[in-house]
């Protein structure tokens, strides 16, 4: 194949900003004495719309599959000039972009010799990968039209009710019997300062009401198979099995509130309550308490939890006005490390809080609050850190603010799904600027399962990853060259060479996406690639013993050939 | 013969004269970026280096590093993103505690560790790539071209 | 010896009992001793444990081209062990097929071969003797320490005398592959000898970075005595430091170059003006 390439070369003055340092002719002169260059133009530019018109047209006259632009960077005008022959359908695949000019001309401005061999190098390099690059296979499949979203609280329910409303049938798989996941345990939601029972935003009569709202209590998941566009995933209710396909798969499993074992006495003295603890004494009645202490930051923000809950401090504020509410005498004090209100609303919260007469206190992480009394609660001392003033604040009751903490069946669904989680416990998704989607392209992620957030948030969160499931699953087909994380078009997908492949594993191991999978055959194992998951990012092939992994379009060929005409 | 191969102490630059030879493999997303923008503010660099663009660092092989080295380059730079934004999900973790297992055993040769350097997040902005390239380069100039290492051999078999 | 008594005790008894099919061994029924699968407890009188021989890949061999319900035993020194485990993380040895009788080393044995590990995981035979630091011997410290361009000049004389046999390759018992990047013209230039130092060699050594058992294999098998083996000791003494990894120690854990840095931290050497580089060397 290699002996019959024919490359068409162009080589671009860019208005005199390449030639002034490089001499084109003479490079071009070069280059046509090679047999498997076709022909070498140099032109004054490539990539106005007048010179892309042209190029195609040439390059289909011409015959030739291969071709060569030695321009600027493709952080210049390269990589629109890519773009746009692709849009006349020349695949990026086929066509070499050699910066000559970032990458030669401007730097060695100071030194036209070295500045001409460099050029020849670059130009040899490209031409050398061209006659080695190959093609990636590609895969196309119509994605399922279905949603499965795992939790049924807030955020769960709001990326229900958007799907079903855009007309997309939707499974939720619901661990408890009720919707509504920890809203179910409160009396009062912050800060909206509204009833639980009623229904926030009318979210539960719409998740209930919806015939495309497949709502399933009790579930378990089973097993997942499949990537984007077509998993199939087995989940329990009782004693059935039950199997979907769907094309993408919401984890709006949410956080589990913090058990605060061998924390200022917890469990040990009846006063000391935790928050959650508390919910429940308001849901079953009135609580009256005269003397109340909050402790903030309760097991979270050390070394060992380096991280912020959101929660716990609009709860204790949200708890300290309905225990004012109820009694209004009542000497109410939170201590904290610090009070994290973000925004207007949390804010205003936080005011009137304090203008209701509620106390806060700060301690440091290093001289935390001790729980006074033997048999029964007296109070609680604490060492303010804003005086350096230690005293004992009387106190029938001391709550406990609760945390929110990765939920314990977040590591198994991960297994089964393949994902990764962060070095805290919750779910981790892709760096830069994708909050909401995990490393498994059709794997969202919102809600306190993610990180602990507000039911407010939670909500919104559960329709942007609703609309993102959208987005992705309306298209009328997925394409795994299109199944990038952050581009249009990947660059190549791994390919495997059967019968050199030797089974070792280090791909599987290796491959940031779990796209690599061993098989069984003949006794031993052979490789092979999940092209819907692959992103062509080469790890594989660089950790291959014997390069049986390749990819394609930069094969280790391709390396080998621009390592070997690097210097002439 | 072996004593032209010697270190020398004071800077200057080596017997062999020429520009040391460098191979560069960045990654699109931050070294070639800082290279592009090295290029864009006109920064004036060694013309000994060619850059081998790949998508992520991950592809970069420690066989084509010993290529490179086997070839008679005398550097080999290794550009990837900062250890904490890889594009490709931490692909670059691999790549950084694989390729540097490289060091032990270049040392090992005798192949000075200033020849390799493997480094992450350092080179997206023009200034940062323009000094790492330079100073990559000052290092250089105090030891001896490669060719002379892997000729050497040759010459202790008469082939030269 | 005593010590080829028990051996041939537990060799006998596993037969017996037919709790094996066959035991891989050295037998001196010919002249010399040759590998041998014993399969009936006659046999085993001509069972000897000397000299060093390394069974892995005949092992692995054995039981790909053997009925499957063919149970084989290996009578197996330290590093042997150490190369079946590394065999089964990668795919080319079924662990339910083998059954190890480990040996532990002698003296003598463990600094002929500069071991630091001369035993197995459980030594059914021998006594564990404590292991040899290659670094403290006068000649393997030449090659490993020192300054650079002696070092350098040091290697290039012992490579220069390489004949491309690949009987280091050959001897490996982690070098499986078919085909081989050693015989592929990209990277090993082909019709040359001495083999190009640098990529051969340094190809070969890297590729077995965290995979080598440190058997002393292809130091045995080479025909113009380079200490290849040396070329190993400081990536297993690197990832010994970084990761407490060694190569065939635990057959649960894979190599800790293949996962990110959550799972298997390192330090990441901070050079002051190159952050996010790594360096070994210090900067003088």
């Amino acid at each position: 194949m290699a002996a019959d390439i024919k490359i068409g070369c162009f080589l671009c003055r860019c208005y005199g900003e390449v030639s002034r340092v490089i001499d084109l002719d003479e490079l071009q002169q070069e280059i046509i004495r090679f047999p498997w260059v076709a022909f070498c133009e140099i032109w004054d530019s490539l990539c106005l719309l007048e010179n892309i018109d042209e190029l195609t047209q040439k390059i289909s006259e011409s015959g030739t599959d291969r071709i060569l632009l030695a321009a600027c960077s493709p952080l210049a005008r390269g990589d629109v000039i890519l773009h746009a022959l692709e849009r006349h359908g020349i695949n990026q695949a086929s066509v070499e972009l050699v910066d000559i000019r970032e990458g030669c001309a401007w730097i060695h401005d100071n030194q036209p010799k070295e500045a001409m061999c460099k050029a020849r190098d670059l130009i040899n390099m490209g031409l050398s990968a061209l006659k080695q690059r190959e093609v990636s296979e590609n895969q196309i499949i119509v994605p399922k039209r279905e949603v499965l979203i795992i939790g049924a609280g807030p955020a769960g329910m709001s990326a229900a009710v958007s799907l079903a409303r855009l007309g997309f049938a939707v499974h939720v798989l619901d661990r408890a019997r009720n919707p509504g996941g920890l809203l179910n345990l409160l009396k009062r939601i912050a800060p909206e300062d509204i009833g639980a029972e009623e229904d926030l935003h009318g979210l539960h009569k719409a998740f209930t009401n919806n015939a495309l709202v497949y709502y399933h209590p009790g579930a378990r998941l089973i097993s997942s198979n499949g990537s984007v566009g077509d998993f199939a995933v087995e989940f329990k209710t009782g004693d059935n099995l039950h199997s979907v396909r769907v094309g993408a798969v919401i984890i709006a499993s949410g956080a589990r509130v913090m058990f605060a074992k061998g924390l200022y006495r917890y469990t040990e003295l009846d006063g000391v309550v935790s928050g959650i603890e508390l919910e429940r004494r308001f849901l079953s009645g009135d609580v009256r308490a005269d003397n109340v202490v909050f402790i903030q930051c309760v097991g979270v923000r050390d070394v060992n939890s380096p991280y912020c809950s959101t929660i716990c401090c609009p709860v204790s504020l949200k708890h300290a006005r309905q225990l004012k509410d109820l009694n209004p005498q009542a000497e109410i004090t939170i201590l904290h490390r610090d009070i994290m209100c973000p925004g207007n609303i949390l804010e205003a919260y936080y005011r009137d809080t304090m203008q209701d007469g509620v106390k806060f206190v700060r301690f440091d992480l290093n001289n935390p609050p001790s729980i006074v009394g033997d048999e029964r609660l007296e109070g609680v001392n604490v060492f303010e850190s804003v005086t350096g003033i230690s005293r004992t604040i009387r106190a029938d009751l001391v709550v406990l603010s609760s945390a929110l903490v990765p939920h314990d069946d977040a590591a198994r669904i991960a297994e089964i799904f393949d994902l990764a989680l962060d070095p805290l416990g919750f779910y981790q998704v892709r760096t830069l600027m994708h909050p909401l989607e995990t490393t498994r392209n059709g794997i969202f992620v919102c809600g306190s399962a993610r990180w602990p957030v507000l039911a407010r948030t939670a909500i919104v969160q559960g329709e942007a990853v609703a609309m993102k499931a959208f987005a992705l699953l309306s298209q009328d087909s997925l394409a795994a060259s299109g199944m990038s994380q952050f581009r249009d078009r990947k660059i190549a997908h791994a390919i495997v060479d059967r019968d050199a492949c030797t089974g070792c594993g280090n791909c599987v191991a290796i491959c940031p996406y779990v796209a690599c999978a061993l098989e069984p055959e003949n006794g031993a194992f052979k490789s092979r690639v999940n092209i819907m998951r692959c992103t062509g990012c080469g790890s594989c092939v660089a950790v291959c013993p014997n390069g049986s992994i390749q990819l394609p379009e930069q094969n280790a060929r391709v390396i080998g050939a621009m390592l070997k005409n690097a210097f002439s | 013969m072996m004593k032209d191969l010697k270190q020398d102490s004071n800077g200057v630059k080596s017997e062999a004269g020429n520009t040391p030879r460098v191979i560069v493999f960045a990654c699109k997303w931050c070294g070639l970026i800082g290279a592009d923008a090295a290029g864009r503010k006109h920064a004036q660099l060694p013309a000994g280096f060619r850059v081998i663009p790949v998508e992520c660092a991950s592809r970069i092989e420690a066989d084509a590093v010993i290529r490179a080295f086997s070839s008679g380059i005398d550097g080999v730079i290794v550009l990837g993103c900062h250890l904490g934004g890889c594009r490709f999900n931490a692909a670059n973790h691999r790549t950084a505690k694989k390729l540097k297992l490289l060091y032990p055993l270049l040392e090992t040769v005798g192949i000075d560790s200033k020849r390799f350097l493997l480094s992450f997040g350092t080179a997206h902005e023009h200034h940062q790539f323009e000094d790492l390239i330079n100073r990559f380069y000052q290092g250089l100039q105090r030891l001896a071209p490669m060719d002379a290492w892997s000729g050497s051999y040759l010459s202790e078999m008469g082939q030269r | 010896m005593s010590i080829v008594n028990d051996a041939r005790a537990i060799v006998k008894k596993l037969l017996e009992e037919k709790q094996l099919d066959g035991v891989l061994g050295l037998s001196c029924k010919h002249d010399e001793p040759v590998p041998f699968v014993f399969e009936s407890p006659e046999e085993v009188d001509s069972l000897v444990l000397e000299p060093k021989w390394l069974f892995a890949k005949l092992a692995m061999n054995i039981v790909r081209t053997s009925p499957a319900d063919f149970r084989l035993g290996i009578v197996c020194r330290g590093c042997d062990e150490r190369a079946l485990i590394e065999l089964i993380k990668r795919n080319q040895l079924d662990e339910k097929r083998i059954h190890v009788i480990g040996m532990a080393c002698s003296r003598e044995q463990a600094e002929a071969c500069l071991c630091t590990r001369p035993y197995p995981a459980i030594p059914h035979l021998g006594e564990k003797v404590q292991g040899v630091d290659p670094r403290e011997e006068e000649t393997a410290k030449a090659f490993l320490e020192g300054e650079t361009i002696d070092r350098m000049q040091r290697w290039t004389k012992e490579l220069a005398r390489c004949i491309k046999c690949y009987g280091c390759r050959n001897s490996c018992p982690i070098c499986v592959c078919v085909p081989c990047k050693l015989e592929d013209d990209l990277w090993v230039r082909r019709g040359e000898i001495p083999a190009d130092m640098v990529s051969y060699h340094l190809i070969r050594a890297f590729h077995l970075s965290d995979t080598c058992v440190a058997c002393g294999g292809c130091t045995d098998a080479c025909p113009v005595g380079i200490p290849l083996m040396l070329l190993q000791i400081a990536m297993r003494e690197s990832l010994a430091k970084e990761y407490e990894y060694e190569a065939g120690t635990d057959p649960g854990r894979l190599s800790p170059v293949l996962s990110d840095l959550f799972v298997e931290p390192c330090e990441v050497y901070e050079e002051p003006g190159w952050p996010d580089s790594f360096k070994v060397s210090d900067e003088t």
